[in-house]
């Protein structure tokens, strides 16, 4: 992978078209969306994307007015109406311009032109409690880019999230493939985590050697044909349960909520190209991250905490959430520390050396240099 | 209606630099207020169409020269405002009250310039315009005359109203990260008000009748103008403000519960509160998506001695400023948000004036100047 | 020590530093058999009543304080002062007993010292300036007349206001700062050297703001 792919803008606003825009991506936990009205704003790559709760449907479109550009929903996430603040012309569940102040006195628009005047809508894809978005105007099946199979368990635990969501979020100085290259990377946490997380779970390489010889010959020649290009993409995606905690901690507020699967497992999904969520806590909470890449050196990491979801209401439901972020965010700082220290040394004369145990790395990067470029057009 | 004017416009560094050798390289800019300079040797700095411009009171004129010494370019002055004789701060060369270089210390010793190139030293100079107590600056070879930028008519109302101006004003530089017009935009709108400022401006507006505030909307707009002296006019428009003992000791201009709004272009807009209050906006270009907001207010000249217009006058200033920062907001959050392929503008009837801009905008853009 | 001058006070005004004496005029070392009150409802009425409240009392049995806030638009507390003194009106001096003020210190006409305020030696402040809850005045700071120190504001030793000067709550002043004349500073510094006469910062303003014209940016000619 060249290091420009690291650092350079011109290639991050290639990215941004050749990948990102044509792939399904995440957008917000359905849960911050469950009431009308309700929305999540996000900067994904050069749009402001606003994920919107109108009359139960939920749409996803620019954040940009019709009339003079402004943007629609100045806050990260809330609940207001579709009305734009600059001059309240109102929008509905298509896009479409409900309201327009003053429109026989001051705008006189024709029948013609109001006709035209509407948001830029995406389409929106939901799976499980989480909302996935393209902003192609003919997107690819949702299915072609991940396999349903395995990421069956994803969806059936996202089903039990709870409704209270605790959302943070990060700025990193590093780029958004650094993230993904790492959590792929199961080699690493007995080094970089040691203190922490390794020592309740024991991630392991295991090196399947049929799966890295597949892999390698992929890395050398490629997809042939465009099915086989996707199939790749689909193996990019899945996970469910990772390796066994050496010790189950149990706590009180597990008894209030329901819990995914019964094994005292860690459980790990990924989405590509930059969905992690996963749960230290055997199936009674998750973390959902999100990396949205903001520039070629700028990542803003989202991080959302829930539970299952609460067979009943309990006072401490809050601090719960809050306890996990501080334990989180020991790990994430571990990670981010050494993310920020290797972007800082990628420079042009240095190169990356892959092993064996990151075959999975391998793949995706024959896979993510032929789309960049354009081989196999999605 | 389309929009005269483009994304690119706003965000493309390359659109910057036109702009500001063809139009603030060319046109009659507001400088500063004249009370503001109206001593022997007060002075005022500027930044203009990306050169450093000195705004000089000497030998009783208002000059304008370019704030460069004819030595080794190091500015004369640095301040915004201030009072000092035109010498440079650097090898101490004396200049005289036209710009001419008057004495140089140790000339002949260190210098030893032949008389053709010593009488060649002096500042370089622009035209000064000054309407009523506005000091307008055109820093073109050939400056256009300023009647074909400002109608006669215009004129002599900013003479008049400007000669209500108190001697001292105040004045503050809030710089902003958006495109300059986007704020010229936003003042030649006035739909947004209800908006934007429900708790500032609109109480102020909204207490006046409801049969004079429906009469303002015409039943036909005209077509927008790409003419040069269009684009800059007045207009008034009714006002109720609560009243304060202060408003009986000064001269007000013109009759009570009128707001007046001139718009000067490129990129001035000048109220007056009920004849009050006076503020001049200016909306000075730093970069493509950066911008300052310049705001010069007074209030009217007053009949005795007022120990507390410095408290009046910063009242004002925090409640205007209040305004413009609700503007700020959504401006900032705006120019954030656009880039090469945003989703196009759409133009109601009644925003004819920005698309006039626009037009008239694009025609000075071009090389040529337009005649 | 109670106020054992046969005049009475009569303390006028409305706004925060009004109702701090109202609520304790023994901390003030007054006895409120002697003290007659007078509540503005708003400070805009302060303007139209003066003239007709003063007229009601006489220098020889009344003296007054002045207790107005510091407001945008309020020049009523220099007015109202202004008028008291014309009339010929002794003007006191309020101080609380929990501060303390130190030796050699000089407080002139109508200045207020709040709650707990620390004011060091040899400091000067004239009149018509209120000092609030907490203020520390560190040595030889003089402060001019009609100046407002809000709660909590630390000023350096040997630092000179000018009148009219305006200081929000929790501002510092480094040692030696020099503020002109009518110069506000709501944004909490710590701040030094020297300020020009009319430099304004608002508490929330990304720049400051400064009075253009004569007597600031250039000489005012003398009158003839």
């Amino acid at each position: 992978m060249p290091i420009a792919a690291y650092r350079c803008e011109d290639w991050f606003s290639r990215e941004q078209q050749q990948l990102f825009s044509r792939l399904w991506q995440f957008a917000a936990p359905r849960m911050l969306l469950s009431t009308p009205n309700a929305f999540v704003r996000r900067r994904i790559g050069l749009l402001d994307v606003v994920v919107q709760n109108i009359g139960g449907k939920i749409i996803a479109f620019e954040n940009v007015c019709a009339h003079r550009q402004s943007p629609i929903q100045t806050e990260p996430q809330g609940v207001r109406a579709l009305v734009c603040p600059y001059h309240a012309w109102r929008y509905g569940a298509q896009g479409e311009v409900l309201n327009i102040p003053a429109q026989d006195t001051c705008y006189k628009f024709s029948s013609t032109e109001r006709s035209q005047l509407g948001l830029r809508t995406f389409k929106v894809f939901e799976f499980g409690q989480l909302v996935f978005i393209n902003t192609q105007a003919e997107p690819l099946n949702f299915y072609e880019q991940f396999d349903a199979d395995a990421v069956q368990s994803l969806r059936q635990a996202s089903e039990i999230f709870d409704d209270e969501v605790l959302v943070t979020r990060f700025e990193c100085q590093f780029n958004w493939k650094l993230a993904y290259e790492n959590l792929r990377d199961s080699l690493h946490p007995q080094f970089v985590h040691s203190r922490t997380v390794y020592k309740q779970v024991k991630f392991e390489a295991r090196i399947d050697e049929a799966e890295l010889s597949k892999a390698y010959s992929y890395h050398r020649t490629g997809a042939n044909t465009t099915s086989e290009h996707l199939r790749w993409l689909r193996s990019f995606s899945g996970g469910g349960p990772n390796e066994p905690m050496v010790k189950m901690p149990r706590y009180q507020w597990h008894d209030y909520v329901q819990r995914y699967g019964n094994d005292d497992w860690y459980l790990n999904w990924l989405m590509y190209p930059n969905l992690h969520i996963a749960s230290g806590s055997a199936g009674y909470s998750f973390i959902i991250e999100h990396h949205v890449p903001v520039s070629a050196r700028r990542t803003d990491l989202w991080v959302y905490y829930v539970t299952g979801r609460k067979k009943r209401k309990y006072p401490t439901s809050a601090a719960v959430l809050m306890a996990h972020l501080r334990g989180a965010e020991k790990v994430l700082a571990e990670d981010i520390a050494i993310m920020e220290k290797v972007q800082q040394n990628l420079s042009p004369d240095r190169s990356i050396t892959t092993g064996a145990f990151e075959y999975s790395n391998s793949a995706i990067e024959r896979w993510y240099l032929d789309t960049m470029e354009g081989h196999h057009a999605i | 209606m389309k929009p005269a004017l483009e994304v690119g416009h706003y965000i493309q560094p390359e659109i910057f630099e036109q702009e500001q050798a063809r139009l603030f390289g060319r046109l009659w800019i507001f400088a500063c207020l004249r009370t503001a300079i109206a001593a022997e040797n007060a002075f005022a700095t500027r930044r203009i169409g990306g050169r450093l411009v000195l705004i000089q009171n000497s030998g009783g004129r208002i000059r304008a020269f370019e704030n460069s010494c004819p030595h080794r370019l190091m500015p004369l002055q640095t301040a915004a405002f201030g009072q000092a004789r035109m010498v440079c701060p650097y090898h101490g060369w004396v200049f005289d009250s036209m710009g001419k270089v008057k004495s140089i210390p140790k000339e002949q010793s260190l210098y030893a310039f032949s008389q053709e190139e010593r009488d060649a030293l002096c500042l370089r100079e622009y035209a000064v315009e000054t309407l009523g107590e506005l000091v307008f600056v055109n820093l073109g070879e050939n400056p256009i005359s300023i009647t074909e930028q400002f109608a006669p008519s215009l004129i002599e109302r900013l003479e008049a109203i400007s000669s209500h101006f108190s001697d001292v004003a105040v004045h503050t530089e809030i710089p902003v990260r958006y495109n300059w017009k986007l704020n010229f935009e936003n003042v030649l709108d006035h739909q947004h008000v209800p908006y934007v400022h429900p708790r500032t401006f609109l109480p102020l507006m909204r207490s006046v009748s409801e049969d004079k505030a429906r009469e303002s909307e015409p039943s036909q707009y005209p077509t927008p103008s790409d003419l040069l002296i269009d684009q800059s006019w007045a207009s008034t428009s009714p006002i109720k403000i609560e009243p304060w003992p202060w408003h009986a000791q000064v001269d007000r201009y013109g009759p009570e519960g009128t707001y007046h709004n001139h718009f000067l272009f490129p990129n001035v807009n000048f109220i007056s509160v009920d004849g009050l209050v006076f503020l001049i906006q200016q909306f000075e270009p730093v970069s493509a998506s950066e911008t300052r907001v310049i705001f010069t207010l007074c209030a009217a000249r007053s009949r005795v001695r007022m120990p507390a217009l410095p408290a009046i006058l910063r009242g004002h200033l925090k409640g205007e400023v209040e305004v413009l920062m609700e503007d700020v907001h959504y401006l900032e959050s705006l120019q954030a948000a656009l880039h090469a392929h945003s989703p196009a503008v759409h133009h109601g009837q009644y925003e004819h004036r920005l698309v006039g801009f626009g037009q008239a905008y694009l025609r000075w853009m071009e090389a040529v100047k337009p005649c | 020590m109670l106020n054992a001058d046969p005049r009475v006070l009569c303390l006028i005004g409305c706004g925060s530093v009004y109702e701090a004496l109202i609520d304790d005029l023994f901390a003030y070392g007054l006895d409120p058999t002697k003290v007659l009150s007078h509540r503005f409802d708003r400070v805009a009425d302060i303007a139209a009543q003066a003239e007709l409240l003063l007229a009601q009392w006489s220098p020889q049995r009344h003296e007054l304080f002045v207790a107005v806030d510091a407001n945008a638009l309020n020049h009523a507390r220099l007015e109202l002062y202004g008028r008291a003194r014309l009339l010929g009106f002794r003007m006191q001096t309020l101080v609380h007993s929990s501060s303390i003020v130190g030796p050699r210190g000089k407080l002139a006409d109508n200045v207020w010292i709040g709650p707990g305020a620390v004011i060091g030696p040899s400091c000067q402040i004239a009149s018509n300036t209120l000092i609030g809850a907490g203020v520390r005045l560190d040595a030889d700071v003089r402060i001019a007349a009609h100046g407002w120190i809000g709660p909590g504001t630390r000023i350096g030793r040997h630092a000179r206001l000018g009148s009219h000067a305006v200081l929000g709550a929790d501002v510092v002043l480094q040692e030696y700062t020099e503020l002109g004349r009518h110069v506000l500073l709501e944004q909490s510094g710590p701040w030094h050297g020297v300020l020009d006469s009319g430099t304004f910062w608002e508490a929330r303003a990304r720049s400051e703001a400064c009075m253009i014209g004569p007597g600031y940016t250039f000489e005012r000619k003398a009158q003839s």
